[in-house]
């Protein structure tokens, strides 16, 4: 488990005084390339960064008042808008084993998947957190003519988490990449910022065997 | 300085100097609209319409408009950009590929926006130019 903690990263873009969190990315190879999300990067890699890792042990406890980072610039590689998908490039080099990247063709509904993620990081809260969910199902969403595989898993994500790594146990692999929450557009309220429509207990993700056409 | 030529060729041929998956997302986009569509489509997309993100800043920019006009400004007006068209007319042999690279980097740098993004709307608007000849192509309002 100890891995994920080098893995898995805050997306972020340097401001004058601080480093806004965007979301979640992980690690897909040794050169230091990263997988997140189109809508977590933004269109520009101006002050886009990584923060390194601020743990090495996952049941250590993460001090959240320890504002310290250590930013890594990255650079866009490749970006997939109608999948919401982005490689990032930093100057790193990963000398540890990395799960190789599947598919949820690989996994079936009711299997365990582990998330591993930064909820809430875009409000200023830097905790790597780890959850399991079951797949509740395996959908096709088209989006401008194209369909693409996703899972939806039984569990509710928060923002922040867009990005994160979909782990399968089963299989040792990288099943998918966390998008978000369904909620048709339209009719959409505001609640102290919240909209309740994303407020259920299933979350969307992408299979990861688009990110290998990527890389 | 001589002119920047626009070469023709079939979309096809211009979306294969492009990574494979952009090449087959696009062509798939295109099956249902216009090319010019298609670009805007492309680069304006953030996934699913029906999916709240997890994350990131929301993007405001009037993107579309201002990325046709910056491609428009490079094609027809030879005041802009100047250094890149005098880069390329110093190649013995503009590619395809070399000018979908040169006039993402320079638009996305002009605007704002990585040139990874923006290569396969260039593509598509340079398709259409190829096709239908610069100057119709500027003249086109």
């Amino acid at each position: 488990m100890n891995i994920f903690t080098q893995l898995v990263l805050i997306v972020g873009r340097v401001n004058p005084d601080h480093v806004q969190m965007l979301g979640t990315g992980f690690i897909v190879n040794n050169d230091g390339y990263i997988v997140s999300t189109r809508h977590v990067v933004g269109a520009e890699d101006a002050n886009l960064v990584v923060l390194a890792p601020h743990v090495a042990n996952i049941n250590a406890f993460q001090d959240l008042s320890d504002t310290t980072c250590r930013p890594v610039q990255v650079k866009i590689r490749e970006m997939d808008p109608i999948r919401d998908l982005v490689i990032l490039k930093a100057d790193l080099t990963f000398n540890g084993k990395i799960p190789s990247i599947g598919s949820f063709d690989n996994d079936s509904v009711g299997d365990e998947i582990g998330i591993f993620g930064f909820p809430h990081c875009v409000e200023g809260r830097r905790a790597l957190t780890f959850q399991k969910a079951e797949i509740g199902a395996k959908v096709l969403l088209e989006s401008s003519g194209v369909k693409s595989k996703y899972a939806v898993i039984n569990v509710q994500a928060r923002p922040g988490q867009s990005g994160s790594m979909i782990f399968s146990p089963k299989n040792n692999t990288i099943s998918g990449v966390l998008i978000g929450a369904w909620a048709p557009s339209g009719g959409a309220i505001s609640l102290g910022g919240i909209n309740p429509r994303e407020l259920h207990q299933t979350t969307h993700c992408i299979s990861a065997e688009y990110i290998k056409e990527m890389l | 300085m001589s002119e920047l030529k626009i070469p023709n060729g079939d979309i096809d041929d211009w979306l294969s100097e492009l990574k494979l998956y952009q090449k087959n997302t696009v062509l798939k986009i295109l099956t249902s609209c216009s090319p010019e569509e298609a670009a805007e489509i492309w680069i304006t997309a953030t996934g699913h319409e029906n999916t709240i993100p997890f994350g990131g800043s929301r993007d405001t920019k009037p993107f579309w408009d201002k990325f046709k006009a910056e491609f428009k400004k490079f094609i027809c007006d030879d005041n802009s950009y100047a250094e890149e068209k005098k880069a390329l007319m110093a190649e013995s042999s503009v590619t395809k590929s070399i000018l979908i690279g040169v006039i993402s980097a320079a638009i996305g740098a002009a605007i704002g926006y990585t040139a990874t993004l923006l290569a396969p709307a260039v593509a598509i608007l340079l398709c259409t130019v190829g096709k239908i000849g610069k100057n119709a192509y500027c003249k086109d309002g």
